[in-house]
């Protein structure tokens, strides 16, 4: 059996199994007892002293620190770091002196090897978010995970994973109060210093996934007043400040707030049967020149499909495909959908805006896919205003609530195709034109009711052309219509060359490519859907009463430049 | 021959029509399961079909991906096929041939008697079977039931880290089958599956 990046793990016996589903060494790694200290002795390890006057020195002002009742390390406080191939972790600590009581600030720190990345909360397709389990510690309460945004990874086959690349610091919010339970070291009833400690438990993956454990661990020195730590007090504030801003909440240890905004979330049906459609509209922002993105954490009844974002009304529209994810129940009447928006700009602010939210939404309601649908007993149909009313475009609209546009643009290439084949444009032998030019007679004639026939079928292609504008944007119509019109010209080109070779080839793959490119086009270019319109569709088809959803959450912005 | 023309225009869009409907399936939990005949690793063909009538389990598997080898280590499976004799338990493999985690079948029959894994391991090379049912991680799980509809989308357990002992986890595909064996539903009949990625 060829040996692969993981195959050792299966070829070990279980006894050396260390009570984790991953075998040590290469898919898990603790590391060795004793080995993750730091604080003060991790200054040995990181920070190298020469000479015995500054040695001398350095003891002066730990005993100065300890007169003032506060052990002060001279460098990071930062547990050792723990390597693999593939990524290096440890524990940091944003201050050199936390204070006694307040606010603490911790962060597991990553380095990637490139091409290797580690997880969001919902890591996406695959994978799995990394688990930080603190050791209990009196006086400290359970440090609270915030996460950085995060950044979306393409996968082998259409595949998706959330999270980060290179870098990653996941910051902790923790807070010391005064202690009911023993002090670890000082005066009496006084702390100089906690010991931390987190079992961090990960995934790594490129292509191929790593799981690792470790056990991390630092001394936390303790004194009267905060004091930031010069080299990880800056780099946790940095991805601090990549925390997405989320209402009623302050993340930032240093934010004001400065702005407003307003997001608007609506949930209703999608033209796709079982399909519904979310829409986010954010004012007064713009996409960060990365882009914007959309992610969601992972929901228990919907499958949120990857977002579209397009700039609207001053501001930001995502446009997201949901599907249900067990279509033989009804779904609730409110759902949660949490949600976090990255890469937006905003006049004034230097760097590109994060922002998160969960917000409640009523799920619409009268999902036609829903098999349990009660058949409603007859007069106790109510007709809301206007029910009545039906016109083209609404029965349009109430046929395509049916169907998919990806379908429907798929329909209309095969209707360009029996119209090209109606009028002889599709011959697949040209040899019978040649013999016929050859033996002198004319060409032949098409019949006048196939051609007619012909004209019938592209009444059709329009008819469908048209119902399709109604549910993709202009741009997605004018592709779709131009790739019709290319597969008309190459089954045109493709008519006139008399021998088979490679150009009659290169053009047969043209014309493929051109009947895959209208549903494609459908596909990336469908509109949001319209509540409104959906409504009237609804009724006018009798599909019930439609409820469209909305739901606003108003954000403090905050400006994190200290 | 005019006729014969149209006929194979008009066969030519329904194909693309079926094509595109079957392109848009994902396995959702109530919609009926994808049908599949796939090649096993011991050369034996079986379709999904053979088993109409009957509770089918597929699992998708990579013997390269952590997960899906620790949960082979473990017997995670294999214990829960011999618990549920009833069961029709496939392992299929969507893993592209040109991915480095591909196997042949006789390192791949090698791997399977080393871990004792009872039941048939389909190659579905293509990857098609795995989009059409939706398949994201090895392992991915589904329940099959009675009537041929997906009862059940997800992971195999609630531990993704294999933190927890084994009695400790909660099996949704040991809890679904249960359910399916009373008469039931899986609950939970959907939850988010973890592991590497299926390597299409």
């Amino acid at each position: 059996m060829r040996a692969g990046p993981n195959r050792a793990t299966r070829t070990k016996p279980e006894s050396e199994r260390p009570g984790h589903g991953f075998h040590a060494g290469e898919t898990f790694a603790r590391a060795p007892s004793g080995d993750c200290i730091g604080g003060r002795r991790s200054l040995r390890i990181e920070t190298r002293i020469a000479g015995s006057a500054a040695r001398a020195a350095l003891a002066g002002l730990a005993l100065a620190a300890g007169w003032l009742g506060a052990a002060r390390p001279a460098a990071a406080v930062a547990s050792p770091w723990i390597s693999n191939p593939q990524s290096r972790v440890r524990l940091i600590s944003g201050d050199l002196v936390a204070p006694q009581q307040g606010e603490l600030r911790l962060g597991i720190h990553f380095r990637l090897a490139p091409g290797w990345h580690a997880y969001w909360k919902n890591s996406g397709d695959a994978g799995f978010a990394p688990v930080v389990t603190w050791k209990d510690v009196p006086g400290l309460a359970v440090p609270e995970l915030l996460w950085p945004a995060p950044h979306r990874f393409e996968l082998p086959g259409g595949l998706e994973a959330f999270g980060y690349s290179d870098e990653v610091v996941y910051p902790f919010r923790a807070a010391t109060a005064p202690i009911g339970g023993r002090p670890t070291g000082g005066p009496a009833g006084r702390r100089t210093a906690l010991r931390l400690g987190a079992n961090v438990d990960y995934l790594v993956c490129a292509v191929d996934c790593v799981p690792y454990r470790y056990d991390l661990a630092l001394d936390q020195p303790l004194g009267e007043r905060a004091e930031a730590d010069p080299r990880t007090g800056p780099l946790l504030d940095r991805w601090w400040r990549q925390v997405p801003l989320a209402a009623g909440r302050r993340p930032g240890p240093a934010g004001t707030p400065a702005l407003a905004s307003r997001a608007e979330m609506t949930l209703a049906r999608s033209a796709a049967p079982g399909e519904l459609r979310l829409t986010l509209r954010l004012p007064g922002v713009t996409a960060a020149p990365g882009g914007a993105d959309l992610f969601f954490e992972s929901h228990p009844a919907l499958e949120l499909g990857r977002p579209r974002a397009r700039a609207a009304d001053g501001g930001l529209l995502f446009e997201v495909p949901v599907r249900r994810k067990d279509t033989s129940m009804p779904l609730p009447a409110t759902t949660a959908i949490a949600w976090t928006a990255t890469g937006l700009k905003q006049d004034g602010l230097p760097t590109p805006l994060a922002l998160a939210a969960r917000q409640e939404l009523a799920v619409p309601t009268a999902d036609a896919s829903a098999p349990a649908s009660k058949p409603s007993a007859p007069g106790a149909e109510t007709s809301p205003p206007g029910a009545g009313r039906t016109g083209p475009g609404r029965r349009v609209r109430g046929f395509l609530a049916a169907g998919d546009p990806r379908v429907v643009a798929l329909a209309a290439v095969a209707a360009a195709l029996l119209t090209l084949e109606a009028w002889g444009l599709l011959r697949l032998r040209p040899r019978r034109r040649t013999a016929a030019i050859a033996d002198g007679a004319a060409p032949v004639r098409r019949s006048g009711r196939r051609e007619a026939a012909g004209f019938l079928v592209l009444l059709v292609t329009l008819g469908l052309l048209y119902a399709l504008s109604l549910e993709i944007s202009a741009e997605g119509l004018a592709g779709v219509e131009l790739a019709l019109l290319a597969m008309s010209l190459v089954a045109w080109l493709r008519r006139r060359i008399e021998r088979s070779g490679p150009a009659r080839l290169l053009l047969a793959a043209a014309l493929a490519a051109c009947t895959i490119l209208p549903p494609w086009l459908a596909g990336r270019n469908r509109l949001a859907a319209d509540p409104a319109a959906l409504r009237d569709a609804s009724l006018a088809v009798g599909g019930g009463p439609f409820r469209s959803t909305t739901s606003t959450t108003a954000f403090d912005r905050r400006s994190f430049d200290a | 021959m005019r006729d014969r023309r149209i006929s194979t225009a008009a066969l030519f869009a329904a194909g693309l029509v079926l094509a595109a409907t079957a392109a848009l399936a994902t396995g959702e939990v109530g919609t009926s399961a994808p049908g599949f005949q796939l090649k096993a690793v011991d050369g034996k063909s079986y379709s999904l079909a053979d088993f109409k009538g009957k509770v089918v389990v597929l699992e998708w598997v990579n013997p390269h991906c952590p997960f899906s080898d620790r949960h082979a280590r473990e017997k995670t499976m294999i214990e829960l096929a011999k618990q549920h004799g009833e069961v029709v338990w496939l392992g299929i493999n969507s893993t592209n041939p040109r991915s480095g985690d591909f196997e042949t079948p006789a390192d791949y029959q090698a791997y399977i008697q080393q871990q004792g894994i009872s039941y048939p391991v389909l190659y579905d090379d293509s990857g098609a079977t795995g989009h059409a049912y939706g398949a994201r991680t090895t392992p991915h799980m589904f329940i099959v039931d009675l009537q041929g509809k997906i009862a059940y989308n997800g992971a195999i357990d609630d531990d993704p880290s294999g933190r927890k002992p084994k009695a400790q986890r909660v099996n949704y595909v040991g809890k679904g089958l249960d359910s399916e064996r009373t008469g039931g539903k899986p609950d939970p009949a959907s939850t988010k599956p973890y592991g590497c990625s299926v390597k299409y």
